[in-house]
């Protein structure tokens, strides 16, 4: 999937800036699942991090997320903005706990305001965002992520890889804390992971709307039980 | 379930691949059933079947609400076969739809069995869809899906459960395929949007620390209604002390709970105490036959 319009270089910083994972949507306070895993000792060390990002995330992203961003991308192009709301209503309904959408309501919504300021001075982008405005309401990442990706004009499959990368360090950071790994093997799993991220893309091209949906049961029974833990470092 | 080769084609030197295509015969059925409660009071409106398909009303106990069994009568599911259930609970109608039995897929020659379901929930109705087991036998291969539209004032309870080979009979199932996809809407709004998804060495793809960690069983819960979440510590309660690993989650009219053990029989003893705490009811008489 290549776009002969991705020549110029204004998308490049503006994409690094969106998909950065210092971004201040306050994904850092969020381990998705990861520390109810940890606590419940299914996942005890690095390498079973690095298993897990490189099959559930990654089945997460093929069958879930990376459908729904490319076509909340696609808007952006297409003008068709009323689809937003029905893409919202799926990216929250995939998520299969009530921590899962907060933490992707979240961090949506911080990001979405965010550029709400970052665009107030480019007319044609601020005129983009507040149609897409229009029609959010749960401001599920995958949704305002691919919109925002839209109106940076990065290329699809960029802005595809970008977040990939982004879901990839969000889930190897918190290895920090929960397994006391040092930051180095923290980075050694994303470049390990990130091998792989062109290949979750491409699979995911050919998942339609319609057949988006995963089931990973652990993933969801720990996430559930996270919310009662009597002691949490992360919000979800 | 395979027809006998009559002896010409079974003569030495007649390979299979020379032997001409038999189509074989495969099971279709189709189940509509509809109630409603015009008068306070329960009442089938339509009770369509066909093909394989069919529907029995048991009687129930004083307080139990109307109640349907599902029996497919081909005895199986196989590749080629199709099935649709369709059912629709009217403005304050109780209906509770089960199976006879544990729906069995077999393994396949060819194709893949399909099977579709669509509920219909109206406003002060209370759904309970809640079958037996689906047993996967190895090399079987299943796409199905289950699609519900509830009133804002309906309530619905689904559940579906997966087995993976009969473990008492030690069956391991190498390689199935099975897409499982759940769309469930309340009062015109997706809530619930869920995909399982095995495709190869089942065992495989059930040994992620974060899928299934070997786990041979497998269920879904689904509550939807006004008060889903107040039906929260209820359900976790009931799965406390579980001996398969189970957690419950709740949000805007929606309670969902995942169980997965590697116990057929552990995760139907669950099952069974989690529907019976979240329906208020004791499950029908054929969940103990």
């Amino acid at each position: 999937m290549n776009d002969s319009g991705s020549s110029s270089p204004d998308w490049l910083a503006a994409a690094l800036q969106l998909f950065d994972s210092a971004l201040p949507t306050g994904a850092y306070a969020h381990s998705q699942g990861l520390e109810g895993l940890v606590r419940d000792g299914w996942i005890a060390g690095t390498a079973e991090v690095e298993s897990f990002i490189c099959t559930e995330v990654a089945a997460s992203l093929i069958h879930a997320d990376l459908p729904v961003f490319r076509e909340a991308h696609a808007v952006i192009g297409n003008g068709d903005w009323t689809a937003i709301a029905a893409l919202d209503e799926l990216a929250e309904a995939l998520r299969p706990t009530r921590e899962l959408r907060l933490c992707g309501s979240r961090t949506g919504r911080q990001a979405w305001r965010l550029f709400g300021e970052l665009l107030e001075d480019e007319p044609e982008r601020q005129g983009q965002y507040s149609r897409c405005a229009e029609f959010l309401s749960t401001y599920q990442a995958p949704v305002v992520f691919g919109l925002l990706g839209g109106i940076l004009q990065c290329p699809p499959d960029a802005a595809m890889l970008a977040y990939s990368r982004q879901a990839v360090v969000n889930f190897s950071q918190p290895c920090i804390k929960l397994l006391n790994s040092g930051p180095t093997e923290a980075q050694r799993i994303i470049y390990s992971c990130s091998k792989y991220i062109s290949e979750w893309v491409r699979a995911s091209l050919s998942v339609s709307l319609a057949d988006t949906g995963l089931t990973a049961p652990r993933w969801d029974i720990a996430s559930s039980r996270h919310q009662f833990a009597p002691q949490r470092l992360y919000i979800s | 379930m395979t027809a006998a080769l009559s002896p010409a084609l079974t003569a030495p030197g007649i390979t299979p691949a020379l032997r001409p295509a038999v189509a074989m015969q495969r099971a279709v059925g189709i189940a509509r059933l509809a109630v409603h409660a015009p008068d306070g009071v329960t009442r089938l409106v339509e009770n369509y079947q066909s093909g394989s398909a069919k529907l029995r009303f048991p009687r129930t106990e004083i307080g139990d609400p109307f109640t349907a069994v599902l029996i497919n009568t081909a005895g199986g599911i196989t590749g080629g076969d199709r099935f649709s259930v369709s059912v629709t609970a009217g403005k304050g109608a109780a209906l509770t739809v089960t199976s006879q039995a544990a729906e069995r897929i077999y393994r396949r020659s060819s194709g893949h069995a399909g099977v579709e379901t669509r509920l219909t929930v109206s406003d002060g109705a209370t759904l309970d869809w809640v079958p037996q087991e689906t047993i996967l036998f190895d090399r079987s291969a299943l796409r199905r899906s289950l699609a519900a539209d509830v009133a804002a004032g309906g309530r619905l309870l689904a559940a579906e459960s997966i087995v993976l080979g009969r473990t008492a009979m030690g069956e391991t199932v190498r390689e199935a395929t099975l897409t499982d996809s759940w769309r469930i809407r309340r009062d015109g709004r997706l809530v619930f949007a869920d995909g399982l998804r095995l495709d190869g060495d089942s065992s495989a793809i059930l040994a992620g620390g974060a899928t299934g960690n070997g786990a041979v069983a497998l269920a879904t819960v689904v509550l939807v209604a006004p008060d889903a979440e107040a039906a929260l510590d209820a359900a976790r309660a009931a799965l406390e002390g579980s001996a398969s690993e189970a957690g419950a989650s709740a949000w805007n009219g929606a309670l969902v709970a995942r169980l997965i053990a590697r116990d057929a029989r552990a995760l139907r003893t669950d099952l069974i105490r989690l529907l019976e705490t979240l329906r208020g009811h004791a499950l029908p008489r054929v969940w103990n036959c």
